[in-house]
C-alpha cells in the first residue's frame, strides 16, 4: 500500500532552473531532450546487427518565461555557449538534469492584449545533457546553493507598450511575437566528439508578427516588391505599467515588409496581421 | 535469387563489412579483318582475361585484411618477394587476385571508409551462393572511428594542432607474364606502387616547389585509428598510417558558405 504522506511525483516547486549559476524567473515550462547517434551497422551478409556512432552527438533544450523581470534569454543570441541546471533545490546536487555547451538556436517574444508577455528560447546542445557530474557542473551546482536569487518584479502593461511604426498609430495593434534566429554552425575535427568551435553562421534571421484591427491602415500589394519596398526602422518597448521602467527595448533597422494576410469575417473587425523580416 | 543479406564478402579467409561489391570479367577481343571481305570474318583474343572485385566497407581495427596486404606490399617493395594471388569471394563467386588500389577516408564524427580494388586475370569462378556472415558482436566495437583517432610525430602524441579530415590512397601495378598454351599467366610480378595521404587543415602554409618533408612541414607523421573499444577500455589495437619522409605535393586551400577555410595538404610515396 504506497505511503501517500510521501511525495511520489516531483510538484513544480521542487523544479528550479539555471542558466550557469543565474536562476531564471518566471519559468512557465523547460524541455530537455536528446536521442543519440546510434546507426545500423548495415553489410552484405548481414545476420547479426550492430549498431555504431555516426554524425554528431547533440541533444536540445526549450525554455519558455513569463517576462515578469529583465529579459535574460535575449543575452545568449552571441558567441558564448551556456551550461543549464533543473534542480529540485540549491542544496541538492545529485538530483539534476543537466546540459553544458548548449547554444540558443532561437530566441522568442510574444505579447498579447489580455494575457502576460512570454520570451522563449531554443539551444542545440554540444556538450552532454542529462544526470551528469563534471568538474565543471560541479562548480557550477556550488555556486548555485551559495548564491541568492531575487526576483525584482516588474509587471508589464498593454498600455506602457510603444511600437514605432508609423502605420499603426491610429490602428488597434492586439498582439506582436518577434523571433531571432540564430544558426549555428558547428566544427568538429578528427578526434574529438565535442566541436572546436562554434561559429554563427550569419546573418541573424529576424522576424516580427503584428495582429492589427484595421481602423485606417492600408495594406500594400504584391507587385510593390521590389521596386516600392516598405522598410521600417522598428522599435519596441515594453515597460512596468506602474513606474514605467523600462523590462525590455527592442531595436531592429531595416525591416523590410514580407507579407500581409487580411481577414474579415462576421464575427469580428477586420484584421492584419503583418510580417516583417530583418537580418542583423 | 540471391538476396545482398546472403553474400558475405570474404578477402583470405576474413570477411568484410562490404556496403558495395561488384564482379566483372572481360575477354579482350578484337575483330579480324581480311582482304576481301568488308565485315568482319570473326573475332579472337588479343591478351588474357581481366577483371576482379571492388568493394567498399567499414573498416575493422583488428580484422582489416586489405591494409594488411597494403603494408606488405610496402614492406616488401624493394626486395625480391614473391607475391601470391588472393582469393577473393562474394556470394558464392571466387577468384584469385592481386590488390590494384586502397583507399580509406575519415571524416569528423564518422567511422573509417574504404574501398579497394582487386584485380584478377583468370576467370572468376562459382555461382550465386547464399552465404550469410556472422559477425561477432559480443563486446565493444572495433569499427575504426574518428573519436579514436589520434597523431603522432614519430611515436608522440600530438595533443595540439586541428585536423579535419583524413584521406590515404594505395594503387600498386602487376605485371601478368603469359606463354602460349596457357590462359591465365604463369607469373605475376610486381611493378611498382604509390600512396598519398591527404590531411584537412584550418590553417594554411606554403610548400617548398623542390619538396619539403611532412615531418618538418606539419609535425606530424603518424595517423592511428584506433577502435570505438578505446573509448570504454583502452584498448592498444590500431591501424598506423605512417608518413615519415613522406614529401608534400601539393596545399589546397578553399572555403565555402557557412565553413572555415580548409586547407587540404597531400603528401606523397612512391615504392
Amino acid at each position: 500500500m504506497p505511503n501517500y504522506a510521501t511525495q511520489l511525483a516531483l510538484g513544480k516547486e521542487d523544479q528550479r532552473f539555471f542558466i550557469n549559476n543565474n536562476e531564471i524567473p518566471g519559468v512557465q515550462n523547460v524541455r530537455a531532450e536528446y536521442a543519440n547517434n546510434a546507426s545500423l551497422l548495415k553489410y552484405c551478409g548481414i545476420s547479426t546487427y550492430k549498431h555504431i556512432p555516426r554524425g554528431m552527438q547533440v541533444g536540445g533544450v526549450s525554455v519558455s518565461q513569463l517576462l515578469l523581470t529583465n529579459d535574460i534569454l535575449s543575452n545568449y543570441t552571441g558567441n558564448s555557449g551556456i551550461n543549464g541546471y533543473i534542480v529540485k533545490n540549491k542544496e541538492n546536487k545529485e538530483y539534476n538534469v543537466a546540459f553544458t555547451s548548449g547554444y540558443l538556436t532561437n530566441y522568442s517574444c510574444s505579447y498579447s492584449f489580455g494575457s502576460l508577455p512570454q520570451c522563449g528560447a531554443n539551444f542545440i546542445v554540444f556538450g552532454d545533457i542529462g544526470n551528469i557530474s563534471t568538474a565543471e557542473t560541479v562548480s557550477d551546482l556550488n555556486l548555485i546553493s551559495t548564491g541568492h536569487s531575487s526576483l525584482t518584479l516588474k509587471i508589464p502593461g498593454p498600455g506602457s507598450t510603444t511600437i514605432s511604426i508609423d502605420e499603426f498609430s491610429n490602428n488597434r495593434v492586439l498582439a506582436y511575437d518577434l523571433s531571432i534566429a540564430v544558426n549555428r554552425n558547428p566544427i568538429y575535427k578528427i578526434g574529438s566528439r565535442q566541436p572546436v568551435y562554434v561559429q554563427i553562421a550569419p546573418p541573424l534571421e529576424i522576424t516580427c508578427n503584428f495582429q492589427v484591427e484595421i481602423n485606417d491602415y492600408v495594406l500594400q500589394s504584391l507587385k510593390k516588391y521590389p521596386l516600392q519596398e516598405q522598410v521600417e526602422n522598428l522599435s519596441l518597448t515594453v515597460k512596468d505599467f506602474r513606474t514605467e521602467e523600462t523590462i525590455q527595448s527592442y531595436v531592429f533597422n531595416n525591416l523590410y515588409l514580407a507579407a500581409e494576410v487580411y481577414e474579415t469575417n462576421i464575427n469580428g473587425f477586420g484584421a492584419v496581421n503583418v510580417q516583417f523580416k530583418g537580418f542583423a | 535469387m540471391l538476396y545482398f543479406n546472403d553474400c558475405k564478402v570474404v578477402v583470405q579467409d576474413s570477411g568484410v563489412l562490404a556496403e558495395t561489391v561488384s564482379v566483372d570479367i572481360s575477354n579482350n577481343l578484337r575483330p579480324i579483318y581480311v582482304l576481301g571481305k568488308k565485315g568482319a570474318v570473326n573475332q579472337s583474343l588479343f591478351g588474357g582475361l581481366q577483371g576482379g572485385f571492388r568493394f567498399s566497407y567499414s573498416v575493422e581495427v583488428s580484422n582489416e585484411p586489405n591494409f594488411g596486404l597494403v603494408s606488405y606490399i610496402k614492406d616488401n617493395s624493394d626486395h625480391n618477394a614473391s607475391y601470391s594471388a588472393i582469393q577473393l569471394s562474394a556470394g558464392g563467386l571466387s577468384g584469385s587476385c592481386y590488390l590494384t588500389s586502397y583507399d580509406l577516408s575519415l571524416e569528423a564524427n564518422g567511422n573509417a571508409q574504404a574501398s579497394v580494388d582487386w584485380g584478377t586475370f583468370q576467370k572468376i569462378s562459382g555461382d550465386f551462393v547464399a552465404t550469410p556472415y556472422s559477425l561477432n558482436t559480443s563486446g565493444s566495437s572495433g569499427i575504426a572511428h574518428s573519436w579514436t583517432t589520434k597523431f603522432y610525430l614519430n611515436d608522440i602524441e600530438v595533443l595540439t594542432g586541428k585536423i579535419y579530415s583524413f584521406n590515404y590512397s594505395f594503387r600498386s601495378q602487376w605485371e601478368p607474364f603469359y606463354s602460349l598454351g596457357n590462359i591465365a599467366p604463369t607469373q605475376v610480378n610486381f611493378g611498382n606502387a604509390e600512396e598519398k595521404f591527404s590531411l584537412g587543415l584550418e590553417t594554411y602554409k606554403a610548400a617548398n616547389v623542390s619538396g619539403e618533408f611532412i615531418d618538418s612541414y606539419l609535425g606530424i607523421n603518424k595517423v592511428r585509428i584506433y577502435s570505438l573499444a578505446d573509448i570504454i577500455t583502452g584498448s592498444d589495437a590500431y591501424l598506423e598510417f605512417n608518413f615519415a619522409t613522406g614529401v608534400v605535393a601539393s596545399v589546397q586551400s578553399s572555403a565555402a558558405m557557412d565553413d572555415i577555410m580548409r586547407t587540404t595538404v597531400t603528401i606523397q610515396k612512391f615504392f
